[in-house]
This record gives structure tokens, sequence and C-alpha cells, in this order.
């Protein structure tokens, strides 16, 4: 496995720009999740990288090499296609031993290597069949056992849990994760599903437009987004409009004051305030001690199994307050459409971001 | 319904088959009495002889041409953006719409240019027959094997690529196996379009170079015998099995 350094990566068609600037470092081992809406260039930035889309500028470098100029078959990454793209004339055996036989391995090792790989995807037991006689699940465990034989520099993965149902992607996103730490696998992997990309990868990138938002661990998307894109793209946000109007206070376009921590990085430019629904409480008297306190009128009223959703009419805007159903069955009977009360958060769980 | 339609489309067939044994030396009905003698006159008619062995080895010449370079075409169709693509398909694709016996006029005119500036006798020559009948295979090839082209899917071969396997490779373990059928298919349906075709080929044939149809026809302005008929089954028994093997690579139905 190999470090990947991705310099000003930019891939334009005619004068439409799908990756802009592209710039990241990607270390030896590390699993790093290209999470974005769908057209922000996610696979095109992976393309690039395997080789199958020329960059119009910048410079890819896999370990020690630049690859920039290097044809697909040169880069020696591995890739995980969407729809799999196992070659369905050969049987699972020579699908897998595709890339050692290109690579001219004696026989012998080719049949201890492809054993071995399909042992480690579990599928060792059906190597005779054909590609279109395995479940979607399995194909799925061939395309990885044969991306993975060839011992690539880099892992590369194109939304590979897609054509899966929703409990199988549980179970494939766990074992791809072990997989991939158990081999030390340098992986980037795209997705547009933020919860995959939050429980598998060790850093984020968040892509919007064809340009980088934001790159960092789960929890540091998560509580400090940078700017608005990022805190409504990476769970949900409440946002408030306005302008900082002293230290640690912010004035929001209905004139209320939002408190929040001053030692919290400011961002330049115009700014919002973003606040993530499980931090508002709702209650009918102003809590003591809560700093951030605005009156609110339950709009509406959703069960959403573990919480409830509360919309909220507050300082003129819709928000979304999650309440906790902790005790039970009674919790969709506590609060009801026109109920009158405060909507309450603290200043650390204010953020600001930039528009 | 169904019925009356098969009936409307087979009838002929059978009527031939049936006439084919009828003893009457002018056809005519009912028979007289019934016979193979026509199937054994076939082969005592050397112009049916030489016009099978004329049609098999110009059919066998436009399918092998036909193919190779339908299939490239094809592949350059589909996978590469150049300019005049849509040009070149169309030229491709133009002997399709050209009436055979208008094409088959212009390449005799042509032949004969040919023939005065370099000397070279095309016209009633088998290379000059076969070349007619390529024009003709190339459209059928470029559409099937494009058609079969265009369903297998690019992340396939972009695999093979990833994998190690350079452009070749790719093309000979991959893009080949997935498109064989189409041009198994390409290579029956050629030799089938060639093997019956009559119009293109009326004024590129000549003495001792006549391919079966036009021996059939020219057969057919002196005589009334059931031969033509016994004749004609063994031309149908030949195009109708070629047929069938095609359609096991890829339904017919699907193609024209
Ligand atoms: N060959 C091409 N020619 C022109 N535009 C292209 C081409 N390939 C991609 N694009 C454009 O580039 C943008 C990025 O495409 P890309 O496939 O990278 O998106 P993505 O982030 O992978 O989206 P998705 O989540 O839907 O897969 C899209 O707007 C797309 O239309
Ligand atoms: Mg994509």
């Amino acid at each position: 496995m190999a470090k990947v350094q991705l310099r000003n990566l930019t891939k334009r068609y005619g004068d439409f720009v799908a990756v802009d600037d592209f710039s990241l470092d990607v270390a030896d081992g590390e699993f790093v999740a290209l999470l974005g809406p769908s057209g922000c260039g996610k696979t095109t930035t992976l393309r690039m990288i395997a080789g199958f889309v020329e960059a119009s500028t910048g410079e890819i470098r896999i370990g020690e090499r630049d690859v920039t100029e290097y044809p697909p078959y040169r880069r020696n990454t591995g890739m995980v296609f969407q729809g799999y793209a196992l070659f369905p004339h050969m049987t699972v055996f020579e699908n897998v031993a595709f890339g050692l036989r290109m690579r001219r391995l004696g026989a012998a090792e080719t049949h201890e290597r492809v054993a071995q790989a399909l042992k480690l995807v579990r599928l060792d037991g059906h190597v005779d069949r054909m590609p279109r006689q395995l479940s979607g699940g399995q194909q799925q465990r061939v395309a990885l056992a044969r991306a993975l034989v060839v011992q690539p520099d880099v892992f590369l993965l194109d939304e590979p849990l897609s054509n899966l149902d929703a409990k199988l992607r549980q179970e494939v996103r766990l074992e791809i994760r072990q997989l991939q730490q158990a081999l030390g696998l340098t992986t980037i992997f795209v997705t547009h599903d933020q919860e995959e990309a939050l429980t598998m990868a060790d850093r984020l990138v968040v892509m919007d437009r064809g340009a980088i938002q934001q790159v960092g661990s789960p929890a540091e998307l998560y509580d400090r987004p940078v700017n608005r894109f990022v805190a409504d793209f990476i769970g949900h946000s409440n946002f408030f409009n306005g302008r900082v109007c002293g230290p640690g206070e912010f004035k929001m376009d209905t004139g209320a004051i939002v408190r929040f921590d001053p030692e919290a990085a400011t961002p330049q430019g115009d700014v919002s305030v973003a606040v993530r629904p499980e931090r508002i409480s709702f209650g009918h008297s102003p809590a003591a001690g809560t700093i951030n306190c605005f009156e609110a009128e339950i709009e509406a009223v959703t069960f959403a199994g573990p919480r409830l959703d509360l919309i909220l009419r507050c300082e003129g805007d819709r928000i979304i307050a999650h309440v906790h159903n902790s005790d039970g069955n009674v919790a969709t009977e506590r609060h009801h459409v026109g109920e009158q009360g405060f909507a309450m958060w603290s200043p650390s769980s204010t953020r600001l971001v930039s528009r | 319904m169904v019925t009356c339609i098969y009936g409307f489309l087979f009838l002929p067939l059978i009527f031939i088959a049936f006439i084919s044994v009828f003893s009457n030396r002018i056809i005519s009905f009912p028979p007289a009495g019934y016979t193979l003698q026509w199937y054994f006159n076939i082969l005592s008619q050397v112009q049916f002889v030489t016009g099978f062995v004329m049609s098999f080895q110009v059919a066998l010449l436009a399918m092998i041409f036909g193919c190779i370079l339908g299939t490239l075409a094809a592949i350059a169709l589909t996978r590469f953006s150049f300019p005049g693509k849509a040009f070149l398909n169309m030229l491709l694709m133009s002997p399709l719409v050209v009436p055979g016996i208008v094409a088959g006029t212009a390449l005799y005119v042509f032949y004969i240019q040919i023939t005065e500036l370099f000397g070279i006798r095309l016209a009633a020559s088998l290379p000059g027959l076969a070349f007619a009948h390529i024009t003709i295979t190339i459209p059928w090839t470029v559409r099937l094997v494009a058609s079969s082209m265009g369903g297998t899917d690019r992340s396939i071969e972009e695999a093979a690529m990833n994998l190690g396997a350079n452009p070749w490779k790719t093309f000979t373990k991959v893009t080949l196996p997935l498109i064989r059928p189409g041009i198994v298919a390409a290579a029956l349906f050629s030799f089938i379009v060639s093997f019956g075709n009559l119009e293109m080929s009326l004024f590129l044939v000549g003495p001792g170079k006549t391919t079966l149809p036009i021996a059939i026809l020219q057969y057919l302005s002196f005589n009334l015998d059931p031969t033509i008929a016994a004749v004609s089954v063994v031309e149908i028994v030949i195009i109708g099995v070629a047929m069938l093997v095609t359609n096991r690579f890829v339904r017919i139905s699907s193609i024209v």
C-alpha cells in the first residue's frame, strides 16, 4: 500500500468544471470517503485517480510515483465499480485470477492467491460459478476479491454498496471496513450516503459543485462544519441569518441576540448561525441558566422511532428540534400542534458558519 | 388469426415443395403422379451446380471480409469519436437504402471503367461479385456488432484495464468474447444475405460465372418444369438452416 497525493486536480468538460482544484493527501493505510450530492464530481475524481479520465490540470502521485500521465493499466490501483463490472464470460476463479494473469504469475501462485482472496471475502466454494449465478452480495464480494488480489497501491470504491438492500449494506459496510483495517489498505471511497461515510471513514472530504468544502474526521465535520453546505449536508442543521455584533454575540435578522462560544473559530465574510436539532430542547418555561431561549410554537409533530421531531416556528423561521423518545409510549402525547413554549440551546451548540 | 398469417406465409413454401415432386413435365394441376426426378435433374443441369459453387464462394468471401471490416468499423463508431463519424456511419449504411439493382448497375459501370483504366477484369468475376456483396454485408455487420457493443457495459473493459490489461489484452480477453455472439450472428446473416442476393448480382454475372439465384432466373426463362421448384426447395433449406443457427446467437426479430 502507498500514500496518495492529489495536487490541484481539475477536470473541465468544455466550459463546465466537473472537478475544481482538488488537492488531498491520503496517508498510507488511511480510509478516506468522498462525500457530496449527485453530480458534485466524486466519480470524476476517482476515475482520474484510476486513469480513466484524463485530468485537465494537476498532478496525481501514488506512493513515490507521479502517475498523472500513466495509462490505467500501469497505475496499480484496485477499483470496485458501482455495478461490479465482473467479466460475465468468466468463472469466479477466472475473474479473480485475471489481474494475476495479466501480471504473468505462475499457475501455482495464482491458485494460491485466488483461494486466499476468496477466503478473505468468504466466497471459497463458489469458484466455478459464473457471475450471473451469484446473488448481488456475492458478486460484490467477487469484485472486492478481484481488486484486492493484485495487491493494489490504492483501493478505489465507487458507491460499491448502492445496489445492495439495506440490511446487506450494513453488513458489507462493516466487512469492508474490517478488511481495510486488517490489510492496512489505503482506500478512497465514493458515496453520497453520509451515514456510510460517517461510519466507515477515517476522514471525510465533503464536495459540492466540483470543489472541496471541508476535510476532516467525521466528528470534526459534524461538530465544526465550516460552512452552511457542510452543516446541512452532514446531519441536519437549523440556520439563522444575521451578523456578529460583539464577542460571542450574534444579532439575528429579527433583532434577537444569539450567544455563541467566543473561543470558537469565526469564519470570515457573511455568516449564519447553525444549530443541530438534537441540541435544541423545547419547554414551557425557560430552564434555569439557559442563555439562548426563544419563544416558539409547535407547528407539527412527527414520530421518528427513537425520537420525536418537533417542527417549531421560532424567530420567524421554521426549525426542527429532536426530542428523545426515552420514556416510551407517552412521547407523542406529550406534545401537540399549537403548543406554545420556548426553544432553548447552549452557546456551545451554536456554530457560526459561512453562508 | 395467427394461424392465418402463418398459413399465408408458409403456404407458398409448402406449395413449392409440393410442386417439386410432381411428375408433369410442365407444371400443371392436378399432378399426374409423383417423382423425385427433378431433384436429380438439378445435378444434371450444369448451371445450377456451378451457380451453387459460385454463390457459396461469393457468400463466403463476402462474409469473411464483411465481418472483419464491419467489426472494425463498428468498434470505431461505438468507442471513439472522430471528425466525420456521423458521415462514415451514413456511408456504411447507405447500401441498405439504395435499391440493389441501382447499386449493381453503378458497380457494373465502375468495373468497366476499372477494366478500361487498368486492364483488370472485375465484371463477371468472383472478386467483382464478392466486392459487390461486401458492400451489403458490411452494413449488416456494423449494425449487429455495434448493437452488441452498445449492449456491453463499458466498465467491464475498464475493470480489465484496471487489473493491468493493456488495450490489446482488454480487446482480446474481454471485448471480443463479449461481442462474439454479435459477430457470429453477423457472419451467418451476411452469408444468408449474400447467398440469396439477386438484384445486385444481375449485371455482374457472366457466362459460366453465375450465382445460383440468377441461374434459377435464367432457367425459368426457358423452362417451366418442377426443377425450379426443386432448386428453390434446396435453397430455402440452406437459408432456413442458416437462419436457425443464427437465431441461436441473436434473436433475428431484434435486428431486422
Ligand atoms: N464525459 C462527460 N462530459 C461532460 N460532462 C460530464 C462528463 N462526465 C461527467 N460529467 C459531469 O461532471 C459532473 C460530475 O460528475 P460525476 O459523475 O463525477 O458526479 P458524482 O459526484 O459521481 O455524482 P453521482 O453521485 O450522481 O454519481 C456532472 O455534472 C456530470 O454531468
Ligand atoms: Mg458517481
